[in-house]
């Protein structure tokens, strides 16, 4: 059995008389400890996928499965319960709280775990020790990303769902936060997903699945894929 | 244009939320300004319909000799009265349903029955002099002497019915001499425009000193010859001036004065006639005096008389005695003579009878002598009658010669005088012989005579003997009976001079009386006409003061409302303007003006003010007033009027808002238009997190979990918000311990003044003129232990204190006999403190109301001045150091002892009153006021359950007060935190989301909203309470009534009540906000920042 399993999934939105499928019997695998690239072109269902898979949203039908568990049979409050212990998110604008310095931010998220990483080790790992007591608003974008990161990470959480990690970032900061992203993969064994319209982000994926309008129109398993930093687009 | 105009209209429509909160807070702040501005006037407009609707008399003259029907006539005539009535009133103490009231007893006027009751306050009356009409309630008019009606108020004069008898005591006061009955059957309930308040009806001069009840009867239950007590008086022209107005008071003034101005005739009048009167029944007294003495001078006179008669008759009895005893005397002295002449007669007679017979014998004699010769010749005297015969034969012939004739006629002549001698001859001896005869029985008899006289002399003189001696007895009677008559002469005598003495000392006594009942006529002064405006009716004074409390509590009051209007303003403004600050930057960009698109703002909040303004002041112009004045109801009968807007004061309070507001806008709105559009076109800078003061508290900080320290960060990143927010809360909790606080201070009075500060709950008043009798059946009962268990005597006195600046009050000085165990049952204590005053020697104990009052404090003189009939001070005054201020809320009173009080007055103190506490037991109470006026030496038997009931009764209106405020708070608690939540929402959606996202709990999510609405929500709060001491020391120092002094302290459950009660405002709106704090979806996070 896979670590995440989607099985005909999917995402019917009612706009008034009309339903309006979002995701449609999607389908795929991933495996424990992959690094997994989700592309395609805006409106094809990536941020849909990427909601239920977070448990942010439910599946009007299909199963999804994490680690053995039914996630699209959860209730609410499982499903708080699932974003809270076995998900770890990274936003695209960082979601940083603006109030809290970046090793509180980490905090924010670890305290509410079971069996969080300590904040500052995270914070170390993502090359952000001295910065620990700064600010969002002090930080660069990158930086801020990296705190988002750390708090995702901070969550030990079994999935790391990452939704254009890079989108609001320059190349060279982009390209260095997907390294961290992979080294955190390859390092820690941690499954990462990375939704993402930019194709070339594929290279660097364990598996890549390619959705479009609503389907999943190829899953390409990469046995040697490419490290972020050789990584150009 | 339309365009823009559209997008404002929009803006509305999209944000009603932030739309209503202004709008609402606006309307809170100025439809409590207008409404409490408007209360006054409101109330001040009902009094005036009432005033006019009744024909409240404009000015009341009372004459201290009373008023006669020319005075009412000469009133009439004055330039600028229209109406005039004389009427009937006193003072009595009336016992109804077992309790005692002081009752003003008018009479009724003779149109009352006739009037028409047009609506709640206005009477119709075809009688243009019907003044102060009243309002029946419930019966009938009284229609048969010995009836009545009384004050429809039930709260504050106890409980009655109809049906119900009212029992005057005709021993105290003027009752006597006013009214014709003592027994009225209560037929009706009325309210009357002289009274419109139940708890200031005015003094009077008997029993507690205030009136408690009034009551009108028919003029004929007065005495007949009793004059007018007082007149009411309307001024023509005057119902048309608003009552409180200056024009009212100057209309009036005027023909107050011109009253005045007829005033002294009148008085010289009123004497006049009542000298008149009053010498006609001295004279008619005096006449019957004179009568009367005549009377009893004649009768003394009589008396006199007859004993005068009497001594007379006694010395005629003694005269009499006395010659009774010469004539015993002579009258022996007569017996002797006449014994002796007896003797002497006899003797005489004996000789006289031989005398007489020897003379007989001589006499016989020479008779015997005579008629042998007279025999001689009487033979001879045949032949010369012979001889006669032929003579006058012959002279018979006819032819006769002349010559022979004459001889014939010769010797016929011859011889008849020869017949005639012999004839005469016997003649003589027979009468010698007769008279011999005769002389011898002459004798005889004679003899016979004098024995027979003898005889009768020896039977005299024998008679004589014996009736001397029943003389002598019958003298020696008279003298006994004169001697008896003599004492009883000196018995009379003895009783005459004492009933004269008698008379006469009552005589004179009368003549006093009559001398000083002239005396007193001679005296009568002048009365003093008393010229009075309403503004000398206490309870229409104590209603206008009323309203002009409301006004000084609606000058402080809503500016809490507007201050927090204007924080909601600004902060929702700012908040608006920071979200359309895109929009800004596009319009700027279009070549929109910067005055242009502000003007956006300030139509926004323009309209959302505006509109709050017209519901704010629509409503609560409307509601305040009528629940203040319903409030006031309990007390006043003051019918409730229109209402109507007051246009200046309307628009002061919207301008006032929605000015607020606007520069608010302008405010919020200023600085993001300032920045160019490209700046605005850019998402605003975050505004970046701050390290705050907390943090460097190390120890603290480290200990706090995230997302306090958030909540901290927050609290003080937005500082408008705080401001708002805790100013806001602030100013509910506030409200809320303003009536929580103005209840405890009410309660206080009671609760304080009878539960801790006086331990007696009985005033017993003697009378100061009963006798000595019923004063000892009284003195009996008192110091009976069996239902007084304590009772002390002490003297009181009414006197007007004045302070150093020219302040007075009226305060009743207590003198107790037994200074120590009066303090058993008043107990004095500073009330900061709590430590017991003793009662000085020296000095002046007085009651910190009156304190404060007058601006005493112990050391300072306190003065006293004894008032006039007016209830004025006059000049004398006496002065006395003020040794301590002791705690007490209801009355003024300065505390003495009799030694203090004696030297200060120079007065014996009377101690006529007595504190005692009484027994529980309603029967016994009964049976002891009973017993006690039975006796007829006491005026007033209080307890002070009625007080107390009345004052209880009287809370009650503060109730609806409280709930005013308690709703205020409540609306202001919402508006600013549904303002806070719903900014802090909107603006920390993404970051809610994003919590979400990391999987907090709906729990732990508003934990991390609401943490930092609760934690401002308990500053404001605590800061509240602080407000709110202030806020109710104002209010309750604004709203104090005379003579009684509110609570001071506010009780430490208000402070928690008030306390708990914001926070269950909070936790309402915490609740009411959570559904739309769950409603915000996720995805949201995955936004980019706008």
């Amino acid at each position: 059995m896979a670590f995440v399993e989607f099985r005909d999934v999917s995402k019917i939105y009612q706009m008034g008389e009309v339903p309006v499928a979002a995701v449609r019997d999607m389908s795929f695998d991933i495996e424990r400890g992959e690094f997994v690239v989700i592309v395609g072109p805006s409106g094809a269902g990536k941020t849909t996928l990427l909601n239920m898979l977070g448990g942010m949203d439910t599946a009007t039908s299909g199963t999804i499965m994490l680690d053995g568990d039914r996630v699209s049979a959860y209730n609410k409050k499982q499903l708080t319960r699932y974003r809270r212990y076995d998900i770890g998110f990274v936003f695209q604008f960082y979601n940083l709280v603006q109030n809290l310095t970046a090793r509180e931010n980490v905090e924010l998220a670890s305290q509410i775990c079971r069996d969080p990483l300590p904040a500052d080790e995270v914070l170390a790992a993502v090359g952000l020790a001295d910065r620990a007591r700064n600010f969002p608003g002090q930080l660069s974008g990158g930086e801020q990303q990296r705190v988002a990161i750390a708090r995702a990470l901070a969550k030990n959480p079994k999935l790391l769902l990452c939704d254009e990690p890079t989108g609001a970032l320059d190349y060279e900061t982009g390209k260095a936060i997907l390294k961290l992203l992979q080294d955190t993969c390859r390092q820690t064994g941690r499954t990462v997903v990375v939704v993402t319209h930019n194709s070339a982000f594929t290279a660097i994926a364990n598996r890549v699945i390619h959705v479009r309008e609503g389907s999943v129109a190829a899953v390409e398993v990469n046995p040697a894929p490419q490290s972020a930093e050789v990584l150009e687009w | 244009m339309r365009a823009f105009n559209k997008d404002i209209v929009r803006s509305i429509r999209h944000s009603l939320g932030r739309f209503v909160a202004i709008a609402a807070i606006v309307a809170l702040g100025t439809g409590f300004y207008a409404g409490l501005r408007m209360t006054a006037p409101d109330m001040r407009l009902a009094a005036d319909a009432y005033y006019d609707g009744t024909a409240l008399m404009d000015i009341r003259v009372v004459s201290t000799l009373g008023l006669t029907d020319d005075d009412i006539e000469a009133l009439r005539q004055v330039k600028g009265v229209s109406a005039v009535a004389g009427a009937y009133s006193a003072d009595v103490l009336a016992t109804l349903n077992d309790e005692q009231y002081v009752v003003r007893v008018h009479s009724l006027p003779t149109s009352a029955p006739q009037s028409v009751q047009a609506d709640a306050a206005t009477v119709a009356s075809e009688d243009p002099d019907y003044l102060n009409r009243l309002i029946l309630t419930e019966g009938r008019w009284p229609s048969a002497p010995g009836e009545c009606v009384i004050f429809s108020d039930r709260v504050m004069s106890g409980p009655t019915a109809l049906g119900d008898t009212v029992t005057v005591d005709l021993s105290v006061g003027e009752a006597e001499d006013a009214l014709a009955r003592t027994e009225f059957t209560v037929v009706g309930f009325a309210h009357s425009p002289l009274y419109v308040s139940s708890t200031a009806m005015g003094t009077s001069t008997i029993g507690s000193g205030t009136v408690e009840q009034f009551m009108y009867v028919l003029p004929e239950d007065f005495n007949a010859d009793m004059p007018f007590v007082e007149a009411y008086v309307a001024v023509d022209g005057a119902a048309a001036l608003p009552a409180d107005s200056a024009a009212y008071d100057a209309r009036v003034a005027e023909v107050a004065s011109a009253i005045e101005a007829i005033a002294p005739e009148r008085e010289q009048a009123r004497v006049d006639g009542l000298k008149a009167e009053a010498q006609e029944e001295l004279d008619e007294a005096r006449a019957e005096y004179e009568d009367e003495e005549a009377k009893a001078q004649k009768e003394l006179a009589d008396a006199r008389a007859q004993l005068d008669d009497a001594k007379e008759e006694l010395d005629e009895g003694r005269r009499k005695l006395k010659s009774a005893a010469s004539t015993l005397e002579s009258s022996e002295k007569k017996i002797k003579d006449g014994e002796k002449e007896y003797t002497k007669g006899a003797a005489e007679l004996d000789t006289r009878r031989k005398d007489a017979e020897a003379q007989f014998k001589e006499a016989e004699d020479a008779i015997a002598a005579n008629e042998a010769n007279l025999a001689e010749a009487e033979a001879a005297l045949p032949t010369l009658r012979e001889s006669l015969a032929q003579v006058t034969a012959a002279l018979s012939a006819p032819d006769l010669p002349e010559e022979q004739k004459a001889q014939l006629e010769a010797q016929k002549a011859e011889l008849e005088k020869s017949i005639g001698e012999v004839e005469q001859a016997r003649a003589t001896l027979d009468e010698s012989k007769a008279q011999v005869a005769a002389e011898r029985k002459k004798a005889e008899a004679q003899m016979a005579a004098a024995q027979k006289k003898l005889d009768q002399a020896q039977v005299d003189v024998r008679e004589g003997k014996k009736r001397l001696e029943e003389g002598k007895a019958a003298y020696k009677e008279n003298e006994a009976k004169l001697a008896e008559a003599q004492a009883e002469y000196d018995k009379g005598k003895a009783e005459y001079d004492k009933e004269a003495a008698r008379a006469n000392e009552e005589l004179d006594k009368a003549e006093r009386e009559l001398a000083d009942a002239q005396k007193d006529i001679d005296n009568i002064e002048p009365p003093d006409w008393l010229v009075m405006d309403r503004s000398k009716n206490v309870g229409l004074v104590s209603f206008e003061n009323d309203s002009e409390r409301i006004d000084a509590i609606a000058s402080f009051f809503p500016f809490i409302f507007f201050l927090v209007a204007a924080l909601v303003a600004l902060t929702t403004m700012t908040r608006m303007v920071d979200e359309e600050r895109m929009l800004i930057g596009t319009y700027k960009a279009l070549g929109y003006s910067r005055a242009r698109i502000t003007s956006k703002y300030l139509i926004y909040a323009a309209l959302a003010a505006g509109l709050g303004s017209i519901v704010g002041i629509g409503a609560l112009s409307q509601v305040l007033p009528w629940v203040i004045m319903d409030a006031y109801a309990i007390v006043y009968y003051v019918p409730q009027g229109a209402m109507p807007i007051d246009w200046p004061i309307a628009g002061a309070a919207a301008g006032l808002g929605v000015g607020i507001t606007l520069l608010a806008t302008w405010a919020a709105a200023a600085a993001t238009l300032r920045e160019p559009p490209a700046a605005l076109m850019q998402p605003p800078a975050p505004k970046a997190g701050k390290r705050i003061l907390l943090e460097h508290v190390g120890p603290l900080w480290r200990r706090l979990s995230f997302s306090w320290k958030v909540t901290f960060r927050n609290i003080f990143r937005y500082k408008r918000r705080l401001v708002m927010t805790v100013i806001g809360i602030a100013g509910c909790t506030a409200l809320l311990l303003t009536g929580l606080g103005l209840q405890n201070s009410i309660n206080d009075i009671i609760d304080v003044q009878y539960g801790e500060l006086v331990d007696y709950n009985v005033v017993v008043g003697e009378k100061a003129d009963a006798d000595s009798g019923a004063r000892e059946t009284a003195d009996a009962i008192l110091s009976d232990a069996a239902p007084l268990s304590v009772a002390v005597r002490a003297t009181e006195a009414s006197m007007i204190a004045q302070g150093a600046d020219g302040a007075e009050a009226m305060t009743t000085i207590v003198v107790p006999e037994d200074a120590a165990t009066f303090q058993d049952l008043w107990h004095f204590r500073e009330r900061a403190s709590g430590e017991t005053v003793p009662l000085p020697t020296e000095g002046a104990v007085v009651t910190e109301k009156l304190a404060v009052k007058l601006g005493l404090s112990p050391g300072d003189a306190i003065t006293f001045a004894e008032q006039d009939d007016l209830g004025n001070a006059t000049a004398t005054t006496y002065a006395v150091p003020v040794a301590g201020v002791i705690e007490n809320y209801i009355g003024d009173y300065a505390f003495m002892t009799p030694a203090s009080y004696q030297r200060t007055f120079g007065e014996e103190p009377a101690n006529l009153t007595v504190y005692a506490r009484a027994t529980d037991d309603a029967a016994e109470r009964a049976a002891l006021s009973e017993a006690l006026r039975a006796t007829g030496a006491v005026d007033t038997v209080a307890y002070n359950d009625e007080v107390i009931d009345s004052y209880r009764q009287m809370l009650k209106s503060v109730d609806m007060v409280v709930v005013v405020l308690v709703v205020a708070a409540a609306a202001l608690a919402f508006i600013v935190l549904y303002n806070l939540t719903n900014i802090n929402i909107t603006e920390r959606a993404r970051e809610i989301a994003t919590l979400k996202v990391l999987g907090f709990t709906p729990r732990e999510v508003n934990a991390y909203i609401f943490r930092e609405i609760v934690l401002l929500a308990i500053l404001g709060a605590l800061l509240g309470l602080a407000l709110g001491v202030v806020l109710e020391g104002f209010v309750v120092v604004t709203a104090e009534v005379d003579q009684v002094m509110f609570g001071r302290t506010i009780h430490a459950a208000s402070f928690a009540v008030a306390f708990a009660l914001t926070l269950v405002f909070t936790a309402v709106v915490m609740l009411v906000m959570r559904p739309k704090l769950a409603r915000i979806d996720m995805v949201e996070s995955l936004k980019s920042n706008e």
